[in-house]
């Protein structure tokens, strides 16, 4: 006779089967002869290292591995998803930070990240897709190939931040700096869509990357630091198909 | 053990290629080369692959300049090509020469006096294109005829007078819409070991010339062509 400790209490059951169907009837089961279809965006931020980094490896770490949060990954196990068929639709690269300083900008390259936008690692970079170790897309320049859609924050200044004038006859400009610069690399247009769809079945691994060959490019502004990182974000948008569970 | 059994112990480790049966992937053949400062008549591309030396910069081409792997053919894969696209891309700052890596303003001062050239770059030129030798596609303006589709949008450029270097700041681009990509409708179809030849030409004399235009160095740009489409390659 099996017993089994139920929100009901002690319950006996005459054999182990009886037993499981009780508790898949109590708790609901898998059931994988039934699978039912989501819109799920799978995403996985990894930091981008003030000095540059030859390769930066998306889908890798779960959240509660390390200091990894949800906020950085929605992945049920490191480079596979586990007991789901994910049809990918899109794939989108973005850069991330928590503090986007705008009052820091004096003119110099290093006082923006405007500048990493414009002239730094969003400009070089490629994309490499594998699935079960076969090349399946290789992309290059991603973030502006692939960018994130959705809407871009927009940003609108007018107007000096700072104006020095020197004394003489007549007065002169010494220094002139304008309000901050603002760039995106974003937008629902530009997302690279799979087409066809490319599926990547359960358990099988994959390993997305962010490639660097040809040299490293290291950060520019200095908004950067230990307390607000500089993230690359990857996205997997999907049509998942999991298990149902009765 | 009979090499056919070798072979079969193989294939079903590792996989093996079904040449009766096909898989299509979307997938950008895409390849930079690097300008000549001071201008060119005609500039090759498709033509250095991977592992070999751009000519002009000297360095080895990687799978961040190039997705080739022989020159001027795909190999044993096709590539049906439905958008062809341009972009004149001027390398980040740190794989810029010394002297424009090295200023610390450069972004908002002194680029600015390349970025005339670099308008004229993107719209002069003829890109010609050949497959087996046949004359397919010849297009002017390229650079504004097919742009990239992607780019940065720039909500606000700032402007810095520092130093006593310029009163103002100018960033030049293609357009980043991707409503303005030149689609391919019929799509062109390169079949497995075609040879083809992509070339950007000048008729109407040397390209722009770039020589020493910012803070006393010549700036790095690459000319790249991106045939983005589909990938036709034998199962496995």
């Amino acid at each position: 006779m099996e017993s089994i400790l139920t929100p009901r209490g002690v319950v006996n059951y005459t054999n182990s089967e009886e037993a499981i169907q009780a508790i898949a009837l109590l708790y609901g089961s898998t059931n994988y002869k039934s699978w039912s279809d989501i819109r799920r965006p799978w995403y996985s931020k990894v930091s981008y290292p003030d000095a540059g980094q030859t390769q930066l490896t998306f889908f890798a770490s779960v959240a509660g591995q390390g200091t990894v949060t949800l906020d950085d990954t929605n992945m049920p196990k490191a480079n596979s998803f586990g007991q789901q068929h994910v049809v990918i639709k899109s794939i989108q690269l973005g850069l991330w930070i928590k503090v986007w300083d705008l009052y820091a900008w004096v003119g110099t390259n290093a006082t923006t990240l405007v500048s990493d936008i414009i002239a730094g690692c969003v400009q070089g970079g490629v994309l490499n897709l594998v699935v079960n170790n076969r090349s399946h897309l290789q992309l290059p320049k991603p973030f502006l190939y692939a960018p994130i859609g959705g809407g871009v924050p927009q940003v609108y200044t007018a107007g000096p931040s700072t104006l020095t004038l020197t004394e003489g006859t007549p007065n002169v400009i010494a220094t002139s700096i304008s309000a901050a610069p603002y760039a995106q690399i974003a937008g629902f247009k530009n997302m690279f869509v799979l087409d066809p769809q490319l599926m990547i079945e359960a358990e099988q691994n994959f390993s997305l990357t962010l490639d660097y060959p040809s040299g490293l490019i290291p950060v520019l502004g200095s908004t950067v630091t230990s307390t607000n990182l500089l993230k690359a974000v990857a996205i997997i948008d999907s049509v998942t198909i999991r298990p149902a569970t009765t | 053990m009979l090499s056919v059994n070798a072979i079969a112990a193989l294939q079903g480790k590792y996989g093996s290629a079904i040449w009766t049966a096909w898989s299509n992937l979307r997938w950008p053949q895409y390849d930079y080369a690097r300008y000549t400062p001071a201008g060119i008549t005609s500039l090759s591309l498709f033509a250095v692959p991977q592992g070999g030396v751009d000519p002009v910069s000297t360095l080895t081409k990687t799978a961040e300049q190039t997705s080739m792997t022989t020159s001027g053919n795909f190999g044993q894969v096709g590539q049906l090509i439905t958008q062809i696209r341009t972009h004149a891309f001027i390398l980040p700052l740190a794989r810029q020469p010394s002297g424009i890596v090295d200023d610390a303003d450069v972004l908002w001062t002194t680029f600015s006096n390349m970025m005339s050239k670099y308008l004229e770059l993107l719209r002069r030129g003829v890109l010609q294109i050949f497959i087996n030798s046949k004359e397919f596609f010849t297009i002017s303006e390229p650079f504004q005829r097919c742009p990239p589709g992607f780019g940065v949008r720039i909500q606000q450029h700032g402007a810095s007078y520092l130093s006593g270097f310029t009163k103002f700041s100018i960033w030049s681009q293609q357009s980043p819409r991707s409503e303005d990509v030149f689609d391919l409708n019929p799509p062109q179809f390169i079949e497995p070991n075609n040879t083809f030849q992509v070339q950007l030409n000048y008729y109407d004399g040397t390209g722009p010339v770039f020589t020493n235009l910012v803070s006393s160095a010549s700036p790095a740009i690459d000319i790249g062509v991106i045939f983005d489409g589909y990938l036709i390659r034998p199962s496995s």
